[in-house]
């Protein structure tokens, strides 16, 4: 029995191998020749942005001759400090992240600084502890603010289901507090609930059906992602709140990113404004900079780049679309 | 009737005075047997194969520095499994592994922070990881409640309790040399291998060579020979889930030195992996035959294979894909064993 299991065993992991290699890898393993740049990619979750940012890395390492590992977290803190782990192992040039954990990632990049690969980390920005060759990301307080200026502008008063992401996410509390902070100057804007959704799709639309039934006088909802626009529609719906721009019993809804669903949305007329964020000139900022911090034969200071977003609105959706990245690319989560 | 079925006698206490095996079918645990100890080495062929063949496939993979990395990053996984390995011992379960392991790191982190003493905040995590594994165990024990469901009942309410305790925040950043407790190498080996290796060391002992250990595969063995035997299986089954409420708060710290901060989340994902470990390893879910041995070599096997598989480019959800079948598939094979063996 013992050696029947052994034999089951190997026939099982063989097989496994060669359908593997039969397969074909994701986008290959190993550093490459030495004279290829080779960096790593670390991202904390796929979705249309990282998508959106991903897109942008590949093409700009496509015409610098760079290549990419990719790898994707899944939301798992400690999987992608071992992941960043495995590409200082196979030596590469150096690595860009997008951290899971804005404390957490920091021991990685110390990491890669004591292995003396330049790291980069794009869209969210970690905690001080690590040195980085480059900080690119949004701006989260402003494009909060850009909400609140969008939502201020308006003839009138607003009751605010004011939406939050991970409270461990310092683009989710750079949105959270950048509206608050410009809300404050707006006399028709009320902030009537704060709710913490964790990035959640089903937290969030459980979260937005209850505010609605619990405070019938929300008439405004700030959503800081697109990624939870659906859960925010179908809390809409479910609650028979639903009702398109233009219509009087409309409820107002802001959000942030301009992926391809707040594109479609506005499109449709069931939402007013999307505050862009142009997410795929990040991975071209990272890339220069950890190319110069390879030529450079001195240390290089941390290169930090913010960039602000862009409203796209109903009353300017015509003349700015084709500025914003989501738009080029058709809606999938509303049929 | 066959052999072992020499009736249990009761003395003037009341007590059973011999083992018995009064159940056809019903064989003791083979702990000492030498089909026991080939058993526990069954994986290596397997993981030597797997080996080959990745170092075939990808050259990054036979190198010192990635095979070291591989013992590291699956520190906090094995010494998470050891106490997993205990509960499954006793044909039990222990859905809460990641939750503790995320209150642990918490607590760590909150002590260390607020105290700046690493030892403060160690004993913090440890304590717990038992405090929760007590608990759990007690309710099991003593009211004799489906494992089951306590302890996914504890999943959610540890869980719950520790992101309301942190308000969702993550608790860091903690001094960067706690990092020593990871990546600091002890003749070339990161110390964090070595502690876990230690502690499979230890508990592989306790498991074989004490009376505790005997009792805790006896109970799994069988329940009902245990009790009538004297055994107070009560305290054997608290027991299991304190002892595995104890790595996982070790663990739960480990994994803290190695992220310098922690949140509730931190630990979620070592549920699957955690019990996979202990089942790929080839312990029994049906309880009374396994090994800490087994648990180590079945840690090794999908760390390997994660490694391999991130290695050779495939991203993370294919690598769960292939994960899960393999934890099915020696799931499936357990039970057939089981079957084959209890026929």
């Amino acid at each position: 029995m013992q050696a029947r299991f052994v034999r089951l065993t190997l026939a099982i992991v063989l097989f496994a191998a060669v359908a593997l290699t039969a397969c074909g890898a994701g986008n290959g393993g190993g550093a490459g020749s030495s004279t290829t740049t080779t960096i790593g990619v670390s991202f904390d979750i796929l979705h249309e942005i990282r998508k959106a940012e991903l897109k942008g890395i590949d093409d700009y390492a496509a015409e610098k001759h760079v290549k990419i590992l990719f790898s994707v977290a899944n939301t798992d803190a400690s999987l992608q400090a071992q992941q960043i782990q495995n590409f200082i192992s196979q030596h590469v040039n150096g690595i860009i992240a997008i951290a899971q954990n804005n404390d957490q990632i920091v021991a990685s990049i110390r990491a890669a600084n004591a292995a003396g690969i330049p790291f980069a980390a794009i869209d969210r920005a970690p905690s001080p502890g690590g040195q980085l060759v480059a900080q690119v990301t949004g701006n989260p307080v402003a494009d909060g603010g850009l909400v609140a200026a969008y939502m201020g502008s308006l003839p009138k008063q607003l009751n605010v289901l004011l939406m939050v992401g991970a409270l461990t996410d310092v683009n989710a509390i750079g949105r959270r507090d950048g509206f608050k902070q410009s809300a404050a100057a707006y006399p028709n804007l009320k902030i009537v609930q704060e709710l913490p959704t964790n990035w959640d799709p089903t937290t969030a639309l459980n979260g937005v059906t209850n505010a609605l039934q619990a405070h019938p006088e929300i008439n405004a909802i700030f959503d800081p992602s697109d990624y939870l626009l659906p859960s925010v529609v179908s809390a809409l719906k479910s609650t028979g709140r639903f009702y398109p721009v233009g219509d009087p019993k409309h409820v107002t809804v802001v959000t942030i990113d301009g992926d391809n669903n707040g594109c479609g949305a506005l499109k449709n007329k069931w939402i007013d404004a999307d505050v862009a964020t142009l997410v795929g000139n990040f991975g071209p900022s990272a890339i220069d900079a950890i190319l110069a911090a390879n030529q450079s034969t001195t240390p290089t200071t941390e290169k930090v780049v913010q960039i602000n977003g862009l409203t796209l609105s109903q009353q300017n959706f015509a003349a700015t679309q084709a500025q914003v990245w989501g738009c080029a690319i058709p809606p999938d989560a509303f049929k | 009737m066959g052999p072992n079925t020499e009736e249990s006698e009761q003395g003037e206490q009341g007590q059973a005075t011999a083992i018995a095996w009064p159940f056809p079918g019903a064989r003791p645990p083979a702990w000492l047997g030498l089909a026991d100890r080939l058993r526990d080495l069954a994986l290596i062929p397997a993981l030597i194969a797997m080996g080959a063949i990745f170092s075939l496939t990808t050259s990054d993979f036979l190198t010192p520095e990635n095979l070291l990395n591989v013992l590291q990053q699956n520190a906090v996984l094995g010494i998470a499994a050891i106490g997993a390995t205990f509960v499954i011992l006793t044909s039990g379960i222990d859905l809460s592994v990641g939750s503790t392991i995320g209150v642990a790191g918490v607590a760590a982190s909150a002590v260390i922070l607020r105290t700046h003493s690493i030892a403060l905040g160690v004993v913090a995590g440890i304590c717990a990881g038992v405090v929760t594994g007590s608990v759990l165990g007690f309710l099991i024990a003593r009211f004799k409640l489906t494992a089951f469901v306590v302890t996914l009942a504890g999943l959610f309410f540890v869980s719950g309790l520790t992101v309301y305790l942190t308000r969702g925040e993550t608790i860091g950043p903690l001094p960067f040399w706690l990092d020593n407790l990871v990546f600091r190498k002890v003749l070339g080996v990161p110390i964090a291998a070595v502690i876990a290796l230690g502690f499979f060391v230890l508990a592989q002992i306790a498991l074989s060579r004490t009376t505790w250990g005997r009792r805790v595969m006896l109970l799994g063995a069988n329940p009902r020979a245990a009790r009538v035997s004297g055994i107070n299986t009560t305290f054997v089954t608290w027991s299991v889930y304190a002892v595995a409420g104890l790595f996982s708060g070790i663990a739960g710290v480990e994994l803290v030195a190695t992220l310098s901060a922690a949140n509730a989340d931190t630990g979620a994902p070592f549920l699957l992996p955690v019990i996979g470990a202990v089942v790929i390893g080839g312990t029994s879910l049906f309880g009374g035959r396994g090994s800490i041995a087994r648990t180590g070599l079945g840690v090794l096997f999908l760390g390997v294979l994660i490694n391999g598989l991130n290695l050779l480019g495939y991203q993370v959800y294919d690598q769960q894909a292939v994960e899960g079948a393999v934890i099915l598939g020696a799931a499936a094979f357990n039970v057939f064993l089981h079957r084959r063996e209890g026929a």
